[in-house]
């Protein structure tokens, strides 16, 4: 039964064969985050050449530096981070509940942070950035422990944590728009706005805060890579490899959800990049999330930066929110990944 | 040296869903448990890793016993193979099976862990699936990459949960042959829940069927899946053909209804 024709190349080769390919596109992809970065310093109201725009970086003086420096970088800086967090926490977390619709918001972390914004705009306006960013961290990460929670008696299995995320999310919604019913016109407009996701929020003190969130949870997830790939192949087969199932998803959701808060409290809803990032990675490198996890991460940075550069250039000085543009960019390239493949990839 | 159960029990939802079940399995023995839907065959493999809680009794591999194994120390003793493997996943064979080697593996995998993921491929026939994606393969393939992810796991029991169902014949043969010859090769014993009586007589070294949760017959495949138990278990009326030598049960219909009071 075994061929004799043609010799095949020996697995082993073929698996060497496979990672390096795996490891050059997480690469290209990393550059393409980079590349992504160094045109949103350089693109804007004002014209800046990439090369003048690294040169700034350095120290530029005059209003070029000013404008990279003050303006553009922590801009760059806070897209990148929020585009990663969101991409990495939504590949673990469709690989924690074995679901490709999965994203930190199907836990209803995303409507969480909404309601938490519109409580803070009602009760302190729209001025207090802290409170809106604390209130929204603190429920969003709270939705995700109710989630958890209200799914414990059998934490273990998937649906009933996605099924109780989908009704928290629909509770959430819910009170954001009784609060959104009982506010003024301008609380309204702040709501609306804040829903639409904007970067130019971001100064040092909130991106050092993100970092935070959206960083320590990563060598952790690093780290887990294998039990992920093995709870692909179901839970009882990861148990029996030696994975604590229960453990792991708890451990991860919980992390994911953190990392999720971290991105959208000081930034608004950016939500698109964490279904579609992953979604997007998995068809270009496998679902071995040794290079699974980095190659998303890049690509939700370099989807992230791409959208806030086109937002900031369509229709100069108008800046389109990047929550809305990162639909916009990021709908035509998913399905035109989706059409170029053969057959269903999950 | 065996995995070994004593007096295995377990109720849920106030109903005894596995009660007084002995077996033992020493390192190439295969064990079959056949049984009717429902009769516990699942829950007994869940209970053989320690998975159900409020389980009685008491299991032990080579004299160890599971209960309060750390997850990977018990990988080390026993794999589990599902009951249909993972289907719809761009996940490689190579890199499905290289994840058995989990409990033996860092995060970058050694040339020995490549070696033994590219010799069990070897074993199983499959050598030139290795760069395929599960979602590809048909479901006999399937089949055969999630054994060669539980052997490559060196494991020194193996349970599988209905390892041939939704194979076609041929299949679910090659299956069969494939796993004996692991089994004696690797010296591993292993538990099988499956449904089909003349696969359990052909491969199965020790048969114990179940009946509603308790042990209606252990022993020799061909004494216990014969058609006086048969008959008592499922309450199908059975009868024996010989064939080349051995014999095959053939089912000739339910018990119960009339007009098969006397087959034939």
């Amino acid at each position: 039964m075994s061929p004799t024709a043609s010799l095949p190349r020996p697995a082993g080769e073929v698996y060497r064969g496979m990672v390096a390919r795996r490891a050059g596109l997480t690469l290209a992809l990393a550059g393409l985050a980079l590349a992504a970065a160094i045109a949103a310093l350089a693109v804007g109201a004002t014209d800046i050449g990439p090369l003048s725009a690294l040169a700034s970086l350095a120290g530029g003086k005059g209003a070029e530096g000013a404008i990279v420096r003050a303006l553009r970088l922590p801009r760059v800086v806070m897209g990148g981070l929020v585009g990663m967090g969101l991409a990495v926490a939504g590949t673990s977390t469709q690989a924690l509940l074995r679901n490709p619709l999965a994203s930190p918001f199907t836990l209803g972390i995303a409507s969480g942070a909404g309601f938490g914004a519109v409580l803070a705009i009602f009760f302190a306006g729209g001025h207090a950035k802290a409170a809106v960013a604390g209130c929204s961290f603190t429920l969003a990460l709270a939705t995700a422990l109710f989630t958890l929670a209200a799914a414990r008696s059998r934490a273990a299995r998937p649906e009933t944590l996605i099924l109780s995320g989908v009704a928290f999310m629909f509770l959430f919604s819910a009170l954001s728009s009784f609060v959104q019913y009982v506010a003024t016109m301008d609380q309204v407009y702040e709501m609306v706005f804040w829903h639409f996701g904007s970067l130019s929020k971001a100064g040092w003190t909130e991106i050092g805060l993100a970092s935070l969130c959206i960083l320590l949870p990563l060598p952790w997830f690093v780290r887990s890579s294998w039990d992920l790939n093995l709870l692909l192949a179901g839970d009882e087969a990861a148990r029996s490899a030696g994975v604590d199932v229960a453990r792991l998803r708890f451990t991860g959701v919980v992390l994911a959800a953190l990392m999720t808060a971290g991105a959208v409290c000081f930034t608004g809803v950016i939500g698109f990049v964490g279904l579609v990032a992953p979604h997007m990675a998995r068809m270009l490198v496998g679902s071995d999330h040794r290079f699974l996890l980095p190659a998303s991460g890049c690509l939700g940075a370099a989807l992230v930066l791409g959208a806030d550069v086109l937002g900031r250039t369509l229709w100069p000085p108008q800046v389109v929110p990047i929550g809305i543009m990162t639909s916009f960019l990021g709908v035509p390239f998913f399905f035109s990944l989706l059409r170029s493949r053969r057959r269903d990839y999950w | 040296m065996s995995l070994a159960a004593e007096r295995l029990g377990c109720v849920r939802a106030g109903r005894e869903v596995l009660a007084g079940v002995d077996l033992e399995v020493t390192p190439g023995q295969a064990l079959c448990v056949v049984g009717p839907n429902g009769a516990g065959k699942t829950t007994l493999l869940r209970c053989l890793q320690g998975l159900v809680r409020n389980a009685t009794g008491e299991v032990a591999v080579d004299g160890r016993p599971v209960r309060g194994m750390a997850p990977r120390e018990l990988a080390r003793h026993l794999a589990y193979v599902p009951q249909s493997g993972p289907s719809r996943l761009a996940l490689t064979v190579f890199d499905l099976v290289l994840a058995g080697r989990r409990p033996h593996l860092g995060w970058r995998p050694s040339a020995r862990d490549l070696e033994a993921v590219e010799a069990v491929l070897g074993e199983f026939g499959i050598a030139d699936l290795a760069g395929r994606d599960l979602d590809e393969l048909s479901g006999g393939q399937r089949q055969k990459a999630s054994l060669a992810r539980a052997f490559a796991q060196e494991p020194r029991y193996l349970l599988l949960d209905e390892p041939t169902s939704s194979l076609d014949v041929r299949s679910q043969l090659e299956v069969m042959e494939l796993l004996r010859r692991a089994l004696a090769l690797h010296r591993v014993g292993a538990v099988l829940a499956i449904h089909d009586l003349n696969l359990a007589r052909r491969y199965a070294d020790v048969a114990l069927l179940l009946d509603a949760g308790r042990p209606a017959g252990c022993g020799d495949p061909c004494d216990v899946l014969s058609p006086g138990p048969i008959r008592a278990v499922y309450g199908v009326d059975m009868a024996c053909v010989p064939v080349n030598g051995c014999s095959a049960l053939f089912a000739l219909g339910p018990a119960s209804s009339p007009g098969n009071e006397n087959p034939r």
